[in-house]
């Protein structure tokens, strides 16, 4: 298939698309454009890479929801506040980290289903109770981590152990993942 | 054929693992906020992760439709299906000449009860035998983690019957022939069809004395009738190629959809008169159906039509008289958009055998405006036509001279004029030289 056929095909699908399909896509877009400006509009000067870098992916994990794109997406806000931002937890971080939530969860649904099929309306059915939880777990943890953070704690071994042994779990748990095409 | 992690479980895990790696190794607790909600779905993903695959069964309501029909497509998802299992995907390949319902003919639905019962319209345009492909059918997890591929079964053939407008003509055939059809003959004899009240002759059957007449008359008579008669109609139909665009039962149709609709709606008015009703085509395209009458012989034919989409070696004109040598007294209605020399010459055959031959014009009308810009000049292509058609014009002239009416394809009515015109001529006196 060239190139022109490629791009006739995906227009000829933009124009067949849902209003579900639409609706997460927009999901998408707003969530994102959310992660990026939030950053931007800190007291502290962000890196001008990663807007330069974030619109094109994010403009990208738009149209291609099943796709690398939308990890690197999400990595790159990420990196933006490691680089430049002061490393304590506030409720900009807490908006942004929600937002990147909303991007996961909104391209996960989107990516399983071709742009023009129609879906039944419980299609989210069980898509709320991980997504609230989720979504949920971003202000539990960093007034968590802002309460730890607070208090001066003489030893944070336990924390440190027990943080320690979630990340090997999770990296032993990545090891073989392979997506799927 | 097994769960495979999607893109989205691999991107919370790798999210998850490189944030919180950075949380602890620099001792940022922001990297914790963003990676832990991550690891949450991450493991949510995994642990809610089905194990079976589900079974999938297709079927269809109904395989043999007429044009214009629709049907259901249905795919079933077992009720053994592993309850893990969040969204059965099922998208239809479209194929020409169907319309579907929904229009892309793609389906989410959420295994909620443990049965799934997918649903797509199907509506046949066209006539002919269609296969629908195999259905592209996906199961996913909860929150996109996991995607299995589903490996449905063979794809599914639907028959389009080319039957679908009524057809009528006048109750006249120009030479019945057998004694058991519906058409009233010119001759008194066994029938239903009533003809008069008469005096008893010397053969008559005692049981058509009318007793009523006779008591009043004190002479016997008998009620005569016509009798009835039945007649061959041979449809000549000319697969030799096809002129014009066709777009199915709602759009143009080409000569050879026409030429097929027609086949059909004669033949069945025909059978349903009583008549026996044989089918020649010139191209082999569709096998030829002998003579037959009945409602069983009509979906003989039927289902021989459905074949005219095929390509097929042509006959020439010596093929045709050779291999279909058709009785003299048969109607024969040629269905033909007139334009090779080979079916002219066995027309002019036909006509000198002895038949009755009605020519039956299913050029489309507007042949001369359809231009294929990539092959054609659009200022050359509709002065050839034109010359063309001219030439056309002189041969059904030369037809008419032999007697062979030709008439343009209209549906019911169409050959009401030149059926009367037939029998007329067929009852005139005769001259044998």
């Amino acid at each position: 298939m060239t190139v022109a056929e490629k791009i006739t095909l995906w227009l000829a699908q933009v124009r067949a698309a849902g209003r579900a399909v639409l609706l997460m896509r927009l999901v998408i877009a707003f969530a994102g454009a959310v992660a990026l400006i939030v950053p931007s509009v800190q007291a502290w000067d962000q890196v001008d890479l990663i807007p330069i870098l974030g619109v094109p992916m994010l403009a990208a994990t738009v149209v291609l929801p099943d796709s690398v794109l939308g990890t690197l997406f999400v990595l790159v806000v990420p990196t933006g506040w490691f680089m430049r931002g002061p490393g304590e937890v506030s409720w900009s971080l807490a908006v942004t980290a929600i937002a990147l939530v909303i991007v996961h969860l909104a391209t996960a649904f989107t990516a399983q289903l071709p742009s023009y099929a129609r879906i039944h309306r419980n299609a989210l059915q069980r898509w709320w109770l991980p997504g609230a939880v989720a979504v949920v777990l971003v202000p539990v943890v960093a007034v968590a981590a802002a309460l730890v953070e607070g208090a001066h704690l003489p030893g944070t071994l336990l924390i440190t152990v027990a943080a320690l042994s979630l990340v090997t779990l999770t990296i032993w748990y990545a090891a073989g993942q392979k997506p799927a095409s | 054929m097994r769960w495979r992690p999607t893109h989205a479980q691999f991107r919370a895990v790798v999210v998850a693992a490189l944030l919180l790696g950075v949380a602890v190794l620099l001792r940022r607790p922001d990297a914790a906020v963003f990676g832990l909600p991550f690891a949450f779905l991450a493991v949510w993903g995994r642990y809610f992760r089905p194990r079976e695959a589900p079974q999938v069964e297709t079927e269809l309501d109904a395989d043999v439709l007429f044009e214009g029909q629709a049907t259901t497509y249905r795919l079933r998802v077992a009720e053994s299906v592993d309850p893990d299992i969040d969204l059965i995907v099922a998208a239809l390949p479209r194929t020409p000449w169907f319309q579907y319902d929904p229009k892309q003919a793609a389906i989410a639905e959420p295994v909620s009860h443990g049965v799934v019962t997918l649903e797509v319209g199907v509506r046949s345009q066209r006539w002919g035998r269609r296969s629908l492909e195999r259905p592209t059918v996906t199961a996913t997890s909860a929150v996109g983690a996991y995607r299995l591929q589903v490996v449905s079964t063979g794809s599914l053939v639907v028959t389009t019957l080319p039957l679908r407008e009524g057809f009528e003509a006048i109750d006249a055939v120009p030479r019945p022939a057998g004694l058991v059809g519906l058409h009233r003959s010119r001759r008194p004899g066994e029938g239903t069809e009533l003809a008069g009240v008469r005096p008893f002759q010397t053969g008559d059957r005692l049981r058509r004395i009318n007793w009523s007449v006779s008591a009043r008359t004190q002479e016997l008579h008998v009620t005569s009738t016509w009798s009835d008669r039945d007649t061959e109609v041979v449809i000549l139909l000319d697969t030799g190629g096809e002129i014009g665009i066709s777009e199915g039962i709602d759009g143009r149709s080409s000569s050879l959809d026409t030429a097929v609709r027609a086949a059909a709606a004669i033949a069945e008015h025909y059978l349903r008169n009583g008549d026996r009703v044989r089918l020649v085509d010139t191209g082999m395209l569709v096998r030829g159906v002998r003579s037959g009458s009945g409602r069983g012989h009509l979906r003989r034919i039927l289902d021989a039509l459905v074949h005219a989409d095929r390509r097929g070696r042509q006959q020439d004109e010596e093929q045709l008289a050779r291999r279909n040598r058709i009785r003299s007294d048969s109607l024969v209605l040629v269905l033909s958009p007139l334009l090779r020399q080979a079916m002219l010459g066995y027309i002019v055959t036909l006509v000198h055998s002895g038949c009755t031959v009605i020519a039956v014009d299913t050029l489309p009308p507007d042949v001369a405006s359809v231009i294929d810009l990539e092959e054609h000049d659009s200022r050359s292509w509709p002065l050839a036509w034109r010359l063309r058609l001219l030439e056309r014009r002189r041969d059904l002239d030369r037809l008419g001279d032999l007697g062979v009416p030709t008439v343009p394809w209209s549906g019911a009515g169409t050959l009401d004029e030149v059926l009367r015109d037939a029998a007329r001529v067929s009852a005139a006196p005769r001259i044998r030289s």
